[in-house]
């Protein structure tokens, strides 16, 4: 077949783009650990050498740095004084933790299911699995930052209120399971917006359970919440009133094992809030920059994740709402519906039928 | 200087582009506009630019209504 110079020549120029965006990746997690924004957007305009010393950075490193994400748009230049800075978007995005819109845990997220995909090749050719734990770590921790930001906006402001009779509940006091919580940033945020409810974080991965036990602490909530290694299958506690999966289901080996789970942990007027990342139920309904940015993510780190686990069900990460919704009917939940939506999330609330007293099937 | 309760509830109004006389203090934040990060966003730097009021992420995301922002923003620290 003939090449199509026009088709080509597009293609082409998308893939300089692409591969300008892609070595950017690290130079963010670096610019971010090196603490170049911050200092920026602190004390900025700065030329190259005064930011070198203020960060202990080597200046010649430096420069080239400040260079390239000139050239990305991540840092303005002002040719005539020879200084950089941020704007406040640029800074609300790279250097503000706290931001409802900082997007360093993408990058970071990014660079290390980028450097752990070795493994993943492998993973390729002998059809196995790649745990949460067997990623590099900036996998966990970039993932709970990535993800961290929407909560911010958008769980008690948003989702919970969604909820049928939920928030009424959540202020009077109600005992609520956040499962495969990570580091457990919604965690927090639930405990910090109902003073008497009590939490519990749980996730199979040790290492982001200890990190949340000590977010919690210093955050001086750890008596309202605590957080345990438990598996979405087999988490202690019986006649919850709410049990949340904030991006996880998808991540699970057994998800509609751990459906069956939640229905035997739920009190009978209990919730199961899910969220997942929006999705069509076609691929070619998702075909868009999130949907192409979470199937990427969704083969280097959730389909290994859910292929390491047992059963190894590989929802993948744009599952779309009628898979979502088969698993969780599966466990015999009934009236299953969508609460809310935001372009990235999909909101689901499920509920026990109906006075039938929930068995686990073991 | 106390941070005057009204004060906070302008601002909030007119940085989610709501006619003031329409938003009271028990006005949900996410009844004034369909509520996204970008909205928090422009709610924080409303307050820090016009009142000197500095509020994380974290308290931004415990704020339900115009009140409990007025009450956080009474707590926080200021420049
Ligand atoms: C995409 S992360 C989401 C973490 C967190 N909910 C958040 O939104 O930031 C998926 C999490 O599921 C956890 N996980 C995977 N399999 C699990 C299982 N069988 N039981 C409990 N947690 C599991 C992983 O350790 C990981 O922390």
């Amino acid at each position: 077949m003939r090449i199509d110079r026009e088709k080509a020549r597009t293609l082409l120029d998308r893939i300089v783009n692409e591969l300008g965006a892609a070595l950017t990746v690290p130079l963010v997690v670096i610019g971010d650990r090196m603490g170049l924004y911050r200092d920026l957007a602190s004390s900025g305009p700065l030329c190259a050498d005064e930011l070198a010393h203020r960060t202990g950075a080597n200046a010649r490193y430096v420069r080239e740095w400040l260079a390239a994400q000139t050239a990305a748009g991540f840092v303005d230049f002002d040719a005539d004084a020879d200084a950089y800075s941020l704007s406040p978007e640029q800074a609300a995005i790279f250097a503000n933790e706290s931001s409802p819109i900082s997007m360093q845990g993408g990058f970071e997220l990014a660079a290390g299911a980028i450097g752990g995909y070795e493994r993943i090749l492998d993973a390729f050719q002998s059809g196995e699995g790649v745990g949460w734990a067997t990623q590099h770590s900036d996998v966990c921790s970039g993932t709970g930052r990535f993800f961290r930001p929407a909560y911010v906006s958008h769980l008690v402001h948003h989702w919970l209120p969604a909820l049928d009779g939920v928030e009424t509940r959540l202020r009077h006091g109600a005992r609520v399971a956040d499962v495969g919580c990570g580091l457990g940033h919604s965690t927090l945020l639930m405990a910090r917006a109902f003073p008497k409810s009590t939490f519990v974080g749980f996730d199979a991965h040790a290492e982001s359970i200890e990190c949340a036990r000590r977010d919690a602490r210093a955050a001086g909530l750890a008596h309202r919440v605590r957080f345990e290694v438990g598996l979405a299958t087999d988490f202690p506690g019986r006649d919850l009133d709410l049990v949340t999966f904030l991006n996880c289901l998808h991540d699970l080996g057994d998800p509609v094992g751990a459906a069956r789970h939640v229905r035997a942990s739920l009190a009978d007027d209990g919730c199961w809030m899910v969220v997942e990342p929006r999705a069509g139920d076609r691929l070619e309904d998702n075909c868009t920059p999130i949907g192409r940015m979470f199937y990427a993510a969704s083969t280097l780190v959730c389909t290994p994740a859910s292929l390491s686990e047992d059963v190894g069900a590989g929802l993948g990460a744009q599952a779309g709402e009628a898979a979502l919704r088969s698993v969780i009917e599966a466990a015999g939940f009934e009236n299953v519906r969508r609460a809310a939506e935001t372009p990235f999330s999909l909101v689901l609330e499920a509920r026990p039928p109906r006075s039938i007293r929930p068995q686990e099937d073991a | 200087m106390t941070i005057d309760a009204d004060r906070v509830r302008r601002t909030v109004a007119h940085a989610l582009g709501a006619d003031e006389s329409t938003i009271r203090p028990e006005t949900r934040l996410s009844e004034i506009t369909e509520l996204d990060s970008l909205s928090l966003v422009e709610v924080a730097s409303a307050l820090d630019d016009d009142l000197g009021i500095h509020l994380s992420g974290d308290t931004l995301s415990d704020a339900l209504t115009v009140a409990d922002l007025a009450e956080l923003a009474r707590r926080a620290p200021r420049r």
